[in-house]
């Protein structure tokens, strides 16, 4: 049997059938949980977030134009909130100690970093990038994921994050000098 | 090199660039890390999530829905009918709100004073000082752009996009003098070296 289309599921959503919304859930779960996971780190604090960003979606389906696709507005919606959230995230952090968060952050990417120089066995190119990456400043890591990651252009990216172009092509700019700074004793090693 | 990686150069940068690149060993291998970089950034890919797991997500969700979607229908029957009953008990408190809350965003949204200690203490990173606390109007731009000519040698203005920044503003520098404007400048950076941005 046919599985029904996401149009015909949106439209008994729309009208409050909770069981089609639910299908629709069901099938684009895994791909949001994937996106959100690029940006947090904790299984707990992304469950939790796309919990309630399907809740949000529902709420907002009666202004779903469904001018694009579904999984694209639903993509969209995501990304937003999950920058919000790390937003929210971040400014509640520096609320709380800005100086102790800003320098515990700093220093177990230094030490992750420093331990794997010292113990060359444990070497892993992806890893201590990853590591890297989550040492970024946040507007530098948010944009790094959705260009490279997300595979956005310089558009689509600024839009989501709410800054032009140009900000977008700097702070690649920049993460990518950060990233070449970090990572050049692993890439000394390579050649 | 950046712009280029993301696929954003224009045809005729993208040919000067490549021809540097032909005839410079230094730059081609800067050019090969941040490619190499750029591969395994872009490989990287949280796990599927299963299939169980999708169904109980999906579960919690309806469930939360129809709990609300209940609450909701109860909640407006018993609101309707109270408030048809006493509608001037309502329209006080909220006339008093609105006044309430228009006096607060007024107080909330006056800019603090540029010289406050606390923001370089709280903004150490001096990307954050930048991408969210300095408003810059033109005449400061040229005045910005002025002092980075004479400081630091190897930046310009348009490459920092000071105007790129305008979502985020909470300070000015209006009021500043020119060497105060040098001092922040110099601060920011000396931070930026030292944090190796």
């Amino acid at each position: 049997m046919n599985e029904p289309q996401d149009k015909q599921l949106v439209a008994e959503a729309k009208a409050g059938n909770l069981d089609a919304f639910g299908l629709l859930v069901e099938r684009y779960q895994s791909r949001l949980y994937q996106l959100v996971r690029r940006f947090i780190q904790s299984h707990e604090d992304a469950d939790d977030l796309i919990q309630e960003t399907w809740m949000q979606i529902f709420r907002a389906l009666p202004s779903f134009r469904e001018e694009s696709d579904f999984y694209t507005w639903v993509y969209r919606i995501t990304l937003n909130l999950t920058i919000n959230f790390l937003r929210k995230q971040k400014k509640e952090k520096h609320k709380e100690s800005f100086e102790e968060w800003k320098r515990g952050q700093a220093e177990r990417a230094e030490d992750k970093l420093a331990a794997s120089i010292e113990n060359p066995d444990l070497f892993e190119l992806r890893e201590k990038i990853e590591e890297a990456i989550q040492a970024l400043p946040f507007p530098y890591r948010s944009t790094l994921i959705l260009v490279t990651q997300e595979g956005l252009n310089y558009r689509q990216a600024a839009e989501i994050l709410g800054c032009s172009e140009n900000t977008v092509a700097w702070r690649m700019f920049k993460a990518r000098q950060w990233l070449q700074k970090k990572l050049q004793p692993y890439l000394l090693d390579r050649k | 090199m950046s712009v280029h990686l993301d696929g954003e150069i224009s045809p005729s940068k993208q040919a000067k660039l490549s021809q540097h690149l032909d005839s410079c060993p230094s730059c081609r291998s800067y050019f090969e890390n941040l490619k190499l970089i750029q591969e395994k950034i872009a490989s990287f890919k949280p796990e599927e999530t299963p299939v169980e797991y999708n169904q109980k997500v999906a579960a919690r969700v309806v469930q939360r829905l129809a709990a609300e979607q209940v609450m909701g229908a109860a909640a407006k029957r018993q609101h309707s009918s109270w408030l048809m009953q006493k509608r001037w008990l309502v329209a006080l408190p909220a006339f008093l709100i609105i006044i309430l809350a228009t006096l607060l965003y007024y107080q909330i949204s006056k800019k603090p004073g540029f010289f406050n200690e606390s923001y370089f203490l709280y903004f150490q990173d001096p990307f954050e000082l930048i991408g969210y606390k300095i408003e810059i109007d033109d005449e400061t731009l040229v005045a910005l752009n002025d002092l980075i000519e004479q400081e630091i040698i190897d930046l310009t203005l348009s490459e920092i996009d000071y105007h790129s920044f305008d979502e985020y503003f909470y300070l000015s520098l209006e009021n500043l003098q020119d060497e105060e404007k040098e001092s922040l400048l110099r601060e920011i950076f000396r931070n930026q070296q030292e944090n190796g941005l």
